[in-house]
């Protein structure tokens, strides 16, 4: 079958307005995912986690390399299609939730569809299965000043999920929240995989990262390792991460 | 710290700023630019010595009062934009391990080199323009252009202590400012939770209803003398109606049209009208200040234009004729006034100074007050000042012949008539005192000419009857009814000659002396016009309106535009972090510049177009209000407005265009 998601030799150079200097993000990243995978990709500040994921979201694209979505390369897509490919087929987790402050709860979950020129009636269709499986029908109405960070994180989730996207791409989903929302999330997240849809996790908390089926490693612009969970539990897996990244670490250092 | 760091920090302050310092700086220059200009006019003595320059020079005086206070207030209210951005920065200064005081000095270098390059500048702006305005405004005042090149110490002094205060002043409230910040607050100042804007119902009641009474007022009012009472009332009502019209009807709206469920939730409106209601909250007392603002320059600059290009005309209605004497006639004394006598007199006058007459006019007049009602005048109005009575005039069938070449042939009770308010009347009753008069209407005149010296304050009511018995039969009505306070007869003159000007004064001023001799009988008064003199009055009250009303109009144009310039860049500023958002969701930028560009089109241009309406609404009062002035031209103050209206759009399309440009360059940044 062919995978959903196929990244092959990505590299990403940033250089200086003036040419000056190379900044070299991501080496030369190939990986894939299938549909119904839950990965986390997992790395220090600096390995080139944001590029990546820029790349993938199509905000930014790769000094080459290529990336497939369903078999369609989102390099090459034009310009003014961008925006209506990414609010089709991928949705967005952010670590700082991006909620528009001058819409309801509501709106916010309805603006992909509003962009993409669907009716008021299948919106309200969309919105109630999805909103009680969030547990967000309550606070609809309400404004994002009025809601606590893990609802305003639960109504990006919804956001996310309202387009039927082909892929969640999540960047530290967890990041601004307490430990308890964060537990909330992750139990969605897994939820809402074992329900088909694809994910693709950026982070760097080890305990977010223990929740995905599978987790890859970057390190210095490539993707250096990977494990899978397999039968393991939770706890199980949070300790093979944190050992690998201990490795990565040290490993790292006698490399360089 | 050391000592050279504050001034290189805070002249980076100002270049690294520069898209709001510049403005404020320009806003200084332009601002003590105009102040010097019209202090350097007010305290020019060669201005003083020309004819008409007490005028002048009393409209300079007012000039200079204004822009002082506009000054003042502008510089303050710019500044505190400046602040509100710098916020973020000067905190972290302070966290950064500056002290307070540090800032502090920076802050006072900063008003420094603020208050050198404005005041220099524009001191050096209103040297260089003084020139040149001086020319136009002598240009407009029909002065004769004196030569040289001055530059006022008065002048210079006066901008130097007067801006240096502001400057100062605003330094203080900055120093306060910094005083009372703690910085943790200060780096959090705009990413504060906005709270939706309330419906506010009764404010927008409000809104409608003083805006429908103030138009109401605007179109009903019947004559000049009531416009002047109640101008006032009307643009008080305005000017609330305005207020609330941008702070709560317009989120009343908003939000109806947000109820819409169909239309709510297409792309184009969804961003659109919520972005709205979020701007209109935080902007609406701006937008508000904006449109009276832009309503008093439309006003101002289109009333005095049209004052002054039709000051020829003006003075054409006050002094018909080069020399125009006016005789009030007591006629009941038995030793009368002789008419032919005087005119011989008066012919004589222009032969001993050489002149030729080329046309003379003669015609007599009798004009009264008196109570209005349905279709009949009346002399009853002990109780004073009413609003329902009106002016009526009398002129022979004869008299009018002359001045229009009218012939008619009336009886003894037919009239011509013209009247705004009595057009569909056949008939009308004249009550006056102990006599009653019946006049039928035999022709409704579509206009009539000036006579004597009167304005059309109140309504008026000219009426062309048999001959001078009729006159006389009037004038004893009127008397009987008013006694000592009833008008006379009125023998007016209209000569022309081919004398110089000068000598038609010193023919009026020998005519003016005949009132010493008897020849003229029991006259009341002896009043000569000429219309050299009153030429030059005219063009001197007209023409200082008219400088008057073009230089406040462009230092309160550039106001507005500034303010606006400001609101949409700091604006822009804090739509950034949306928009990028709103891209993130899947808007395509096309869009965002659709939408950016529809929301700061109606920013900008609602206040114009609500502007516009109250000047439309105006325009009947300003038509009554102007013809206080001699001024009945109506077609020229509409030709005045429009082109106002439209000179101001063209201004405002350039700055936002301007702006619309530097707003889209920060959001897609």
């Amino acid at each position: 079958m062919m995978p959903l998601l196929e990244v092959k030799n990505l590299k990403k150079i940033y250089t200086t307005r003036f040419g000056g200097n190379h900044v070299q993000a991501l080496t030369d990243v190939s990986f894939s995912v299938d549909a119904g995978e839950y990965v986390s990709i997992m790395g220090e500040s600096g390995s080139g986690k944001t590029t990546l994921l820029n790349i993938l979201a199509a905000l930014d694209k790769p000094t080459s390399g290529d990336v497939l979505l369903s078999g369609k390369d989102m390099t090459k897509i034009k310009d003014k299609d961008i925006s209506a490919f990414r609010r089709d087929n991928i949705g967005f987790v952010f670590q700082d939730f991006n909620l528009l402050d001058n819409f309801s709860i509501k709106d916010n979950i309805f603006l992909p569809l509003v962009l993409a020129g669907k009716n008021y009636k299948e919106m309200e269709q969309r919105i109630k299965p999805l909103s009680e499986k969030l547990g967000i029908t309550d606070i609809l109405n309400k404004y994002p000043y009025e809601v606590s960070g893990g609802q305003k994180q639960r109504t990006a989730v919804c956001r996310a999920l309202i387009t039927n996207p082909q892929i969640i791409l999540a960047d530290e989903p967890t990041g601004a929240l307490d430990s308890k929302s964060t537990d909330q999330l992750l139990h969605l997240f897994g939820k809402i995989n074992e329900d088909g849809q694809t994910i693709l996790m950026v982070t760097h908390s080890v305990k977010a990262a223990s929740h995905a089926k599978r987790v890859l490693f970057i390190k210095d612009g490539v993707v250096y390792h990977q494990i899978y969970r397999g039968n393991c539990s939770y706890d199980e897996m949070y300790q093979k991460i944190s050992d690998t990244l201990t490795l990565l670490t040290t490993g790292g250092d006698k490399n360089a | 710290m050391r000592k050279g760091l504050f001034p290189s920090l805070a002249w980076q302050n100002i270049r690294k700023n520069s898209k709001f310092y510049l403005p404020y700086i320009l806003t200084v220059i332009g601002t003590v630019a105009g102040f010097y200009i019209v202090n350097a006019i007010a305290s020019d003595e060669g201005v003083l010595r020309l004819r008409g320059a007490a005028y002048v020079k009393l409209m300079m005086f007012l000039g200079i009062i204004i822009i002082g206070i506009f000054s003042v207030i502008f510089l303050l209210y710019t500044n505190s934009f400046l602040m509100k951005r710098r916020k973020k920065e000067l905190a972290l200064y302070n966290m950064l391990g500056m002290e307070k005081r540090h800032i502090a000095g920076i802050l006072c270098y900063e008003s420094l080199y603020v208050a050198l390059i404005g005041i220099a500048g524009g001191l050096l702006c209103g040297i260089l323009l003084h020139k040149l305005i001086t020319l136009a405004l002598f240009k407009l005042l029909r002065f004769d252009v004196p030569f040289g090149f001055t530059i006022s110490t008065v002048a210079i002094k006066a901008s130097v202590i007067l801006f240096t205060s502001i400057i100062v002043i605003t330094l203080l409230f900055n120093l306060v400012g910094i005083r009372r910040a703690k910085p943790i607050e200060l780096l959090k100042s705009s990413s504060a939770g906005e709270r939706e804007p309330k419906s506010k119902w009764i404010l927008a009641l409000i809104g409608v209803l003083s805006l429908g009474a103030g138009y109401y007022i605007a179109l009903t009012t019947k004559s000049a003398i009531r416009a002047l009472t109640i101008y006032f009332l009307a643009v008080f009502l305005v000017i609330i109606g305005t207020y609330c019209l941008f702070t709560a009807i317009s989120i009343v709206v908003l939000k109806q049209l947000r109820r819409n469920k169909k239309l709510y939730y297409k792309t184009k409106y969804f961003i659109g009208i919520s972005g709205m209601l979020y701007r209109m909250k935080r902007n609406a007392v701006g937008l508000a200040n904006i449109c009276i603002l832009s309503t008093m320059v439309l006003v101002m600059v289109s009333g005095t234009l049209s004052l002054y290009l039709g000051t020829e005309d003006m003075i054409d209605r006050f002094c018909p004729g080069q020399i125009v004497p006016q005789i009030t006639i007591n006629s009941e004394s038995k030793n009368g006034f002789q008419k032919d006598i005087m005119i011989e007199k008066i012919k004589d006058i222009i032969e001993k100074n050489d002149g030729k007459i080329t046309q003379f006019e003669d015609y007599t007049y009798l004009a009264f007050v008196a109570g209005k009602g349905e279709n009949y005048y009346h002399t009853n109005i002990e109780n004073g000042f009413n609003a329902d009575f009106a002016q009526l005039c009398f002129i022979t069938q004869e008299d009018f012949r002359k001045v229009t070449g009218k012939e008619t042939n009336l009886e003894e009770n037919e009239i011509l008539f013209f009247s705004d308010t009595m057009k569909d009347k056949e008939n009308i009753r004249i009550e006056t005192g102990d006599y009653t008069f019946d006049f039928t209407i035999v022709e409704h005149l579509k206009s009539f000419p000036s006579v004597g010296n009167l304005t059309a304050i109140v309504d008026t009511g000219y009426a062309v009857v048999k001959d001078e018995q009729v006159l006389r039969a009037l004038y004893k009505g009127q008397k009987s009814a008013y006694g000592e306070k009833a008008s006379g007869l009125e023998w007016v003159a209209i000569i022309d000659t081919d004398l110089k000007e000068d000598d038609q004064i010193k023919c009026a001023r020998e005519i003016g002396n005949l009132s010493q001799e008897d020849v003229m009988g029991d006259y009341k008064g002896l009043l000569v016009n000429t219309r050299a003199e009153n030429s030059a009055d005219f063009y001197a009250t007209s023409g200082g309106f008219l400088f008057l009303g073009l230089f406040l109009g462009f230092l309160f144009n550039m106001a507005t535009v500034l303010i606006i310039y400001y609101k949409q860049i700091s604006e822009g500023y804090e739509d950034k972090a949306r928009f990028e958002i709103m891209q993130k969701v899947g808007l395509p930028k096309k869009e965002i510049r659709c939408s950016v560009s529809m929301q700061i089109l109606i920013v900008f241009f609602a206040p114009l177009a609500v502007a516009a309406i109250h000047v439309a609404f105006d325009f009947k009062l300003m038509v009554k209000l102007l013809s206080l002035f001699y001024l009945t031209d109506n077609r020229l103050t509409m030709l005045c407005t429009f082109g106002t209206l439209l000179g101001f759009a063209v201004i405002y399309g350039i700055v936002y265009w301007l702006t619309a440009r530097t707003y889209y360059k920060i959001v897609s940044a």
